[in-house]
């Protein structure tokens, strides 16, 4: 009898997950025939797809980050500081590939464990710490462009010559590495497990023997990883990233947050790296649409990111019975 | 003594004030199967939670099989082949029940940082049969299953580790009649591959049943072991309450006393979640009302829920005077009402705020005058006559709560509400982590407070403190009322427990 | 006992200003003290102190508004409007009411829909900015004579004392500022004590959002018109006015008035004296990401070791 209901159970995700599949074939099906079939064309979904590579990197990698509690949007501003200096050692020190990717990897996780520790050792609320680090590392990097443009007549790195990856066949290549390294280590590795129980209840998790600090260490270098591979895809596809200011690198990761918690909200009825890709796809579907509307990017555009952003922030919390500051 | 396979020696343990276990002695013998009885408070629990490494003693040795044993932590205990499945569910709804049963000890499983779930689900299922624990669904989410089903992967879990002492902390509550059986079926296994269990357990009957030796504890000691089958049920019952009411302390009188006015009417109340169901009283003035039942029974609930924390499924809370149906918190406090949760530092107090921002918050309306004006002259006065009414002992009104003891902490929680004219309240194990003089003093507070006509519902886990202070009793079961006894000759801890089991 | 932790709070920000003061001195030759200068401190303290005035009620309940310096520009768009197009007797009550519907969005989605404050103002800032930009686009807006009259010294004498006393009478002695700071304290312990927490919450984000509008009409004032850049990072400074000044992040008892007007013209103090250094922009907001990360350390390890004890 308990078997049975066990059954019956499973059978309930089934359905469910299929009405989520229904619904989004449906939508999109309404809106192409509203917009004269331009959403299904080969060039729109290669665009759309090749969109959707950085948010989903940057949520699978916030994915990891925030189950620890800490929700750290300095990412955005390690992003193009790490980028910047992996595009530094690849095209000006012409150290080729392996210091693109190391050298963005390397910075990523070490600027990515210097925020996450701001919260963890110092107690400094996490929203705090990733504004003060935020402000932080995009100063870094506008000095840096400073110091580049006056003393070597310079300006921020560009890829020039190591930018396969950012090119079409390597970067869908990458996607579906990624999708399975997230699935894997989220879903089924012992870290994944691990990262999972202590987010959902520290307390029982302590008791089963799991060390919450270790368990957040990995976790982070895992999320940074994720989030340095985004790095290094933005970087080679849109040859530079120049340096923000004011807090300018929060919107840049806004998507990927609007994702990430999106993907919260089906939780139940797909694991989250599942859910990250397809929300991440989502996300960009209504930027594309949105340009296909003729929205404008700068001003339009960034409004719907801010109200989209709230809609996801509430679906993701729906349900939630407790006090939120 | 080469058979002891536990053995306890002067284990003590205190929270505060509270002394949890004192100089408690235990030997468990290789396929003994021992129950551990006694009230709620009597060190149960506490006991239980030192066998397994979840706390650790004040003072005391505890010996496994004639080695030392210290438990720093359940993995510790484990290694010493002790393991226990706790009271409170502790599994992680989001993961499965085949991952439930071996987080955190996943290694076998693990190649280079991936876990063979499959190898994992195949694992517990081998669990599940070797101990013949049913059949629970292994790859369902937990959050989806149900209690009884998680119970079962929480056993699974302890059983796992294959031990030779197994604590069990309130199991059959959470198991169905069907699945009473498996534990039947794994006390006998155990007795006869000579492991040992600790069965811990309100279900007296079933005590007897399946141990064949019992321990009772009270106020923390150990009253005597005795083998079950030389004890009866009135025995054991016996064994659990008997000692004597401290004079002074509670009442004196011995007949209910409280006026006719009804000051509060519950009719058919019950809770969404189903914690209460279809509870109906009146609450007169100048009464106090206790409430009394098991951890589960609802007890707690009914006093969030009657204060509106809860949400309400059917049924009515109505203040008879003005006739107005409480349905949110600030609809009891309009009408005089007020309620102390049991968790005092997490809703009832601002900790690192000082005793006089504490106690002037309720009262902050009445403290208020023309255009809004908060009075800081009002402020003090309220404070500082609280302060000294109830006697704080502390160095001034702007000292900041949080170092304070528990009995002062307590009074401030208290007095912040009865410095209010209120017509009820409910007050929730109002003399919970408070040492005796502390105790006393509340108890003479909540007696001037009825003289004076408010109305009392007092929610509260110790039997004697409801005997010693209430006109009547409400004591409930499984979220049911099962009856409600006057003080008089009913009042007695037989007739009590014997409802409320 | 000595209450070390209230006396730390009381002590730091006089500490922090006479080093500011004497670094400053030192390294801008005595050119910080020029009347000009001066000015412009005081000039800028003003507006920080009256967008603060709002914002000090949700850091009392222990939440986030980030959103002022967006909201700046858009009230300020909208005020600059009705004054050209209509009259200038609206530019407040426009910019006010622009603010409160701003606060009022943010009260409910944090009140209703349990979103994190920090979110939704955070996704407001940036949502708001590219609204000001858009409504930019197709049209420059220029202040009025009477807005730019606004820009002097008695009229913002006047509003600062005005406010200020309301702003500081509300917050100590009514209930609703009793409770904004209790709910920072405990938001639970508020909830079983029968206090409508949620619609005291909505009005601190309202009255929030309201000040930043009066906040934006001095901008107006200053600038001579509204551009796409107005109030492009106010909202930080307003932090951390809040921040040196002493109150703490998670809000509650600690919160106070005269924190704020002692945090504002200190971090104005160090952002002027940087630019005066010939500190380039890159500097000042490693500077000010540095301070802020500091200041909150030290508040919070404060109250960490008054704990332990």
């Amino acid at each position: 009898m308990l078997l049975k209901q066990g059954i019956n159970r499973l059978s309930k995700r089934r359905i469910s997950q299929l009405k989520v599949i229904i619904t989004l074939i449906v939508i999109y099906g309404v809106l192409n025939i509203g917009l004269s079939g331009r959403i299904f064309t080969v060039d729109n979904i290669k665009t759309v797809i090749a969109h959707s590579i950085f948010p989903a990197f940057v949520a699978w990698g916030m994915s990891f980050i925030f189950i620890g509690g800490i929700i750290d949007l300095s990412i955005g501003a390690n992003i193009l500081l790490s980028a910047n200096i992996g595009a530094t050692l690849a095209e000006t020190y012409h150290l080729g590939y392996p210091g693109l990717i190391i050298g963005t990897l390397a910075c990523c996780i070490i600027i990515q464990h210097l925020s996450v520790q701001c919260s963890v050792s110092l107690h400094i609320p996490s929203w705090v710490a990733g504004l003060g680090m935020a402000l932080i590392l995009e100063a870094i990097l506008t000095l840096f462009a400073t110091y580049l443009a006056n003393n070597l007549n310079e300006r921020l790195p560009s890829m020039k010559t190591y930018t396969a990856l950012g090119e079409m066949p390597l970067m869908l290549i990458i996607w579906i590495i990624g999708l399975v390294a997230a699935y894997l280590l989220y879903t089924r590795s012992n870290i994944g497990l691990n990262l999972q129980a202590v987010g959902n209840n520290t307390d029982v998790a302590s008791a089963m023997g799991i060390n919450r600090k270790k368990t957040i260490f990995i976790a982070v270098v895992i999320g940074s990883i994720f989030i340095g591979v985004a790095a290094i895809v933005q970087i080679s596809y849109a040859t530079s990233m120049a340096a923000k200011s004011g807090l300018g690198s929060l919107s840049g990761i806004f998507k990927s947050l609007a994702t990430v918690l999106l993907a919260q909200s089906f939780e139940r009825v797909a694991p989250m790296p599942v859910g990250i890709l397809i929300s991440a796809i989502v996300v960009m579907s209504i930027f594309n649409v949105l340009t296909m509307l003729g929205v404008p990017t700068g001003t339009g555009q960034e409004m719907f990111l801010g109200a989209i952003v709230i809609v996801c922030g509430i679906f993701s919390h729906l349900g939630y019975k407790g006090v939120e500051k | 003594m080469q058979k002891d396979l536990l053995c306890i020696e002067q284990i003590c343990k205190s929270f505060g004030p509270t002394k949890a276990n004192r100089n408690v002695d235990l030997t468990v013998s290789k396929g003994e199967i021992r129950g551990l009885a006694g009230e709620n408070g009597s060190g149960k629990s506490t006991l239980a939670s030192i066998i397994c490494g979840i706390q650790r003693p004040d003072s005391g040795q505890m010996f496994v099989n004639g080695e030392k044993y210290a438990p720093a932590s359940p993995q510790e205990a484990a290694k010493y082949n002790v393991s226990m499945v706790v009271q409170e569910l502790g599994v992680i709804p989001m993961l499965t029940g085949a991952v439930n049963m071996f987080l955190g000890k996943m290694e076998p499983f693990t190649k280079a940082g991936i876990v063979n779930l499959r190898e994992v689900e195949h694992r517990a299922q081998e669990v599940l049969n070797h101990w013949e624990l049913g059949k629970v669904p292994l790859n369902c989410p937990m959050g989806e299953m149900s209690i009884e089903q998680r119970k079962i992967i929480e056993l699974g879990r302890a059983l796992a580790t294959d031990p030779d002492i197994l604590v069990l902390d309130e199991i059959t509550q959470a198991l169905s009649h069907d699945t009473k059986q498996i534990i039947y079926t794994l006390k006998n296994r155990f007795q006869k591959e000579g492991r040992s269990m600790v069965i811990i357990t309100h279900d007296l009957e079933e005590a007897l049943e399946i141990c064949e030796t019992v321990t009772v504890l009270r106020d923390g000691e150990v009253v005597d072991t005795v083998e079950s089958k030389k004890l009866t049920l009135d025995m054991l019952k016996q064994m659990m309450i008997g000692r004597e009411i401290s004079g002074g302390y509670y009442r004196e009188d011995n007949s209910p006393d409280y006026e006719q006015d009804v000051v509060l009417n519950v009719e058919n109340f019950t809770l969404k979640g189903g914690q209460v169901s279809d509870i109906s009283f009146k609450l007169h003035k100048s009464e106090i009302l206790a409430v009394c039942g098991l951890s589960d029974a609802g007890i707690h609930s009914l006093g969030s829920g009657l204060f509106g924390i809860d949400k309400r499924a059917s049924g009515s809370v109505k203040v008879v005077q003005t006739g107005y149906v409480l349905n949110r918190p600030q609809d009891a406090i309009k009408n005089g009402g007020a309620y102390l949760s049991k968790n005092r530092d997490e809703e009832g107090l601002m900790l690192y705020a000082t005793i006089q921002d504490n106690l002037f918050i309720p009262s902050a309306k009445e403290c208020s005058g023309k255009f809004g004006f908060l009075s800081p002259k009002k402020i003090n006065e309220l404070a500082t006559k609280t302060y000294e009414e109830f006697n704080v002992k502390a160095t001034g009104l702007n000292q900041v709560i949080s170092h304070l003891s528990g009995g002062n902490k307590q009074k401030i929680n208290l007095g912040r509400w009865l410095t209010k004219d209120l017509k009820f309240i409910i007050l929730d194990c109002p003399t919970r982590g408070v040492d005796a003089g502390v105790k006393a003093y509340i108890y003479q507070v909540i007696l001037e407070a009825k003289e004076e006509g408010l109305a009392i519902l007092l929610i509260t886990d110790e039997l004697t403190e409801a005997l010693g202070m209430a006109d009547r009793i409400l004591v409930m079961k499984e979220s049911r009322e099962a009856t409600i006894l006057e003080r008089g000759s009913d009042f007695n801890e037989h007739t009590i427990i014997e409802v409320m089991l | 006992m000595i209450n070390i932790k209230s006396k730390i709070n009381k002590v730091m920000p006089f500490v922090i200003i006479v080093i500011l003061l004497v670094v400053f001195t030192i390294a801008t030759k005595g050119k910080i003290f020029s009347f000009s200068n001066l000015l412009t401190i005081f000039n800028q303290s003003v507006i920080t102190i009256i967008s603060g005035l709002g914002m000090i009620f949700v850091v009392a309940i222990g939440g986030t508004d980030i959103t002022h310096g967006s909201l700046v520009a858009v009230a300020g768009v909208f005020a600059a409007m009705a004054a050209s197009n209509v009259s200038s007797i609206l530019a407040f009550p426009v910019a006010i009411l622009v603010g409160l519907v701003s606060g009022g969005i943010l009260g409910i989605i944090n009140t209703k829909f349990k979103v994190p404050s920090f979110m939704v103002s955070l996704a407001l800032l940036i949502g708001l900015r590219a609204y000001a930009t858009w409504l930019l686009t197709t049209q420059v807006v220029f202040s009025t004579s009477w807005i730019s009259s606004l820009d002097n010294f008695t009229p913002k004498i006047m509003t600062l004392v005005i406010l200020g006393a309301a702003s500081g009478y509300l917050l100590k002695y009514t209930r609703f500022g009793a409770y904004c700071k209790a709910i920072g304290e405990n938001e639970k312990t508020m909830i079983f004590t029968g206090i409508n927490t949620d619609r005291i919450k909505l009005f601190a984000f309202i009255i929030s959002g309201a000040m930043a509008g009066i906040a934006s009409v001095f901008t107006l004032a200053r600038l001579g018109g509204a551009s796409n850049t107005m109030g492009s990072g106010f909202e930080m400074r307003v932090m951390m006015a809040m921040f040196i000044g002493g109150i703490p992040v998670s809000g509650g008892m600690n919160t106070k008035l005269y924190k704020l007007f002692l945090g504002a013209p200190m971090i104005v103090l160090l952002e002027n004296g940087l630019v005066i250094c010939g500190a380039s922009g890159g500097l000042t907001q490693l500077i000010r990401g540095i301070v802020l990360l500091l200041v909150v350390y030290i508040t919070v390890a404060v109250e960490k070791k008054t704990e332990v004890q």
